[in-house]
């Protein structure tokens, strides 16, 4: 019977799409995390009666035919790039994207990944790096004798130095944004890198064109909406549920079969 | 003597085939786009030996799809559609012939062409593709299908409708395949940043599978009872 298997990719989709769930609520207070949904699609179909065919002598055919589906398949687990909320944290390296657009961080390897988590510190050199330690590109050095760091909307990095009345600005923070966010690709770390999908990155300062603007003592939380994500878990939960019911459906109707005398 | 038998296990086929159907609706009840599908029956009748009682056998017709839009759900992705009202967006499928489909999760290739999920290339009224340039910052699809960047239209998305929407042929992957080429939708609008989900009903595909299965397991009944019958018919006649 096909039931049993077409029950069997319900019940394997349904549990990816609970994997999917379970990932978004695990991180509901990542700082800037961006939920994903599953995306599934029916599998290809069987024709048990052409659509088409001749069904009489006189040249009549069949107006819809039989065709029966074989089950469902996960097409792609996309990333869906809505804004989350700001929350205010007072601390003066903590900057929130409010709008399009990522910060650059330059990896190790030499690659450049993208980020919205703006959790920022600075390192024994004075340089601005995210909490991994990596620092963020164009590189921004503050001295080690600033007593006051304020970034603002236009993100430019401006240190009060003692001595002088004026602050001094020692960097801008760059913001880079894709075609097409939804293409890039996660390597953990709250961080994404670039590819074929995403397009190239277009690079410019915050509150210009589309880039959205830089708030500072703020962190972006992820934009997961727990109970958005409950309903979620209870519809595939109980498609799970009616899945393997099917099965249980077909397996009654082959004993039934084969209690046959 | 042996028709009832017969006609029971014609209708048992014709249930392994609508538990398969409705199986299929239930895995399916995730898929963006995807449209529930049902069975249709048949009555075929026979008169083998020219008797007054013409003999009732079922058959499994054909199936057709329901067409009632799915709810609409809101993802706020720059290339996700949904269409509203009975039209269907083409998709080029393998050979370059249009399909049709209304699962709109759209996707941009390493080219910058507009895909579905599947990566085959959305179809255009023009006949080419949309290419999606280098340095877009915003895409606006509009309600016509439209599609357009900062600086102005990029090629605009084919939308048909069908007079006999039970034309369309699931092929799976979300796309459908017509021999019609339908005609330029009237009445449907393009809705950017939505999805449609699917319009399986899961209280009436469940309902569904219990009546599958009641009536099978009845009809075995029925068989069983007519097997017992012609046996002790034989006991009585052979005087056993």
């Amino acid at each position: 019977m096909r039931s049993l298997d077409i029950g069997a990719t319900g019940m394997l989709a349904q549990q990816m799409n609970v994997d999917v769930i379970s990932n978004n609520i695990a991180n509901m207070t990542t700082t800037g995390f961006k939920k994903q949904r599953a995306a599934f699609q029916d599998l290809i179909y069987q024709n048990i009666d052409r659509p088409g065919s001749t069904s009489s002598d006189a040249g009549t055919t069949v107006p819809s035919g039989l065709q029966l589906g074989l089950g469902v398949r996960s097409g792609a687990v996309y990333r869906m790039h809505g804004q989350g909320a700001i929350r205010l944290t007072e601390n003066p390296l903590d900057v929130a994207i409010t709008g399009e657009g990522f910060l650059q961080v330059d990896l190790p390897s030499g690659q450049t990944a993208y980020t919205r988590d703006g959790t920022l510190q600075v390192n024994e050199n004075g340089e601005l790096v995210t909490t991994q330690g990596y620092t963020i590109n164009p590189g921004i050095t503050v001295p080690a004798n600033a007593t006051d760091i304020d970034i603002n909307e236009s993100g430019e990095v401006l240190v009060s130095v003692p001595g002088q009345t004026a602050p001094t600005n020692v960097g801008q923070l760059q913001l880079a944004n894709f075609i097409n966010p939804v293409g890039l690709e996660a390597m953990g770390d709250n961080l994404y890198l670039e590819t074929d999908a995403s397009g190239a990155p277009t690079t410019g300062n915050p509150n210009e064109d589309e880039f959205g603007g830089i708030r500072q003592g703020a962190l972006e939380q992820s934009n997961v909406n727990v109970v958005e994500e409950i309903t979620e878990l209870i519809t595939a939960q109980r498609a799970y549920e009616m899945n393997s019911r099917v099965i249980s459906t077909s397996d009654e109707m082959m004993q039934t079969t084969s209690q046959l005398r | 003597m042996e028709n009832s038998l017969y006609i029971g296990l014609s209708k048992q086929m014709v249930l392994r085939n609508h538990m398969d159907l409705i199986s299929n609706n239930i895995a399916n009840m995730n898929t963006t786009g995807y449209r529930s599908q049902h069975l249709l029956f048949e009555e075929a009748i026979s008169d083998p030996r020219g008797s007054d009682d013409a003999l009732s056998y079922v058959l499994d017709k054909g199936q057709y799809h329901d067409t009632t839009p799915g709810s609409m759900e809101y993802t706020g992705n720059q290339l996700d559609i949904a269409v509203e009202g009975k039209g269907y967006f083409g998709v080029r499928g393998p050979g370059g012939n249009v399909m049709y489909s209304r699962s709109g999760d759209m996707q941009m290739d390493a080219t910058g062409t507009l895909t579905n999920s599947n990566g085959r290339p959305i179809a255009t009224i023009g006949g080419g593709n949309i290419i999606i340039p280098q340095g877009s910052t915003e895409i606006k699809i509009d309600e016509n299908g439209m599609v357009s960047n900062q600086n102005g239209q990029l090629g605009q998305i084919m939308l048909v409708e069908f007079e006999n929407e039970q034309e369309l042929k699931p092929v799976g992957y979300n796309l459908y395949s017509s021999e019609n080429e339908g005609t330029p939708a009237q009445e449907s609008r393009i809705k950017q940043g939505m999805l449609e989900r699917s319009n399986v009903r899961p209280v009436v595909e469940m309902t569904n599978m219990i009546d599958t299965l009641r009536t099978y397991q009845s009809l075995q009944n029925a068989m069983r009872t007519e097997n017992d019958r012609l046996r002790s018919a034989i006991q009585t006649l052979t005087g056993q």
